[in-house]
């Protein structure tokens, strides 16, 4: 179990929270509320350690495009980049719906 | 297809294989062999058939070591195959109950053996646990989840999904339920939940986001192809 927390820089406000995923092998839950200020802040909780890179390389690409400022809370069971990618933007579609 | 005897090999069967046929086979195609994967595969000669792209001659297979980092993801021929196990039929083998006694996933498959004996869709326990009673290793931890896979093409309705969900939650350890269409795999839980929309669709090509797992089509599949592609 690892916990990585990780900061990105935001413009838009958020007004939704979202929840999508489960928390089940090879998926992962995500958590989307807003937050105040100028930031985004993504905390993740995985089960499998030592994938820091991998998932900085992931949320770089998810925040090279998305810039809202949110709190993203992550329950990883092994997910792959895919899936983790796919739950961000489901997220931000239920938070925008 | 990639069939073993007339039978087509799906995703979740457990695969007991030839040790020196599969680490030829990945040598002559280049694979790198994880250090710990070779002296483990000659002790632990099973392997899980995962999900991707398959063909007659070569099967995805996942190689899971002791450890939770320890995973090798592998492919094999044919040839390499002993013999084949669905987790439907993993349901007839039975752990050392002192193995039961401690672990918690394996007392929550007795119980929900007693719990599904009327459950007409055939399913079995995939994961570790799955790996523990093929192998009669002792694969399974104390904080172990129990991964179920149902094999079904015929619905599950909203009703009989929240049923079997229930069900499965509150045992000694966390339920995963996992869904196999022939096209494709979901939870059981995220397609039970009162306010989803679409949910997420595990395909050979890679996951995808669908409304409705029964109706297969085509372009998701592609989707899923083309959104891996762009992405990744």
């Amino acid at each position: 179990m690892e916990k990585i927390e990780f900061d990105y820089p935001a413009q838009h406000k958020v007004l939704k929270r979202a929840h999508v995923g489960v928390v089940g092998s090879g998926d992962l839950e995500v958590l989307l509320e807003p937050l105040e200020g100028d930031r985004a802040h993504v905390s993740i909780q995985t089960s499998v350690d030592g994938f820091k890179d991998t998932w900085k390389a992931v949320l770089d690409r998810f925040f090279a495009k998305y810039d809202g400022a949110v709190r993203i809370e992550i329950h990883d069971a092994g997910a792959t980049p895919g899936s983790v990618l796919l739950r961000l933007e489901q997220a931000v579609e239920v938070s925008q719906r | 297809m990639f069939t073993y005897k007339g039978r087509a090999v799906q995703t979740h069967d457990l695969l007991k294989i030839n040790p020196k046929y599969l680490l030829d086979e990945a040598t002559a195609r280049g694979d790198t062999v994880p250090g710990w994967a070779e002296e483990y595969v000659r002790h632990v000669s099973f392997a899980v058939v995962r999900r991707g792209f398959t063909s007659e001659t070569c099967l995805p297979i996942g190689i899971r070591g002791y450890d939770r980092n320890q995973r090798w993801a592998a492919s094999c021929s044919p040839h390499a195959i002993l013999y084949l196990i669905a987790p439907s039929q993993l349901l007839g083998l039975a752990a050392a109950p002192s193995r039961v006694a401690e672990v918690p996933a394996l007392q929550s498959l007795e119980i929900l053996k007693a719990l599904w004996l009327d459950f007409d869709r055939p399913w079995g326990p995939g994961g570790s646990v799955g790996f523990e009673l093929a192998t009669g290793s002792n694969m399974a931890h104390v904080e172990s989840d129990l991964d179920i896979v149902i094999r079904t093409a015929k619905p599950i309705t909203l009703e009989e999904a929240k049923f079997r969900c229930a069900q499965a939650t509150d045992l000694p350890a966390t339920v995963d339920i996992r869904v196999e269409t022939p096209a494709w795999g979901f939870s059981l839980k995220e397609y039970a939940r009162e306010d989803r929309k679409e949910i997420l669709l595990r395909t050979p090509n890679g996951p995808v986001l669908g409304s409705d797992p029964w109706r297969n089509e085509p372009d998701m599949l592609n989707a899923a192809k083309s959104f891996e592609r762009a992405r990744l």
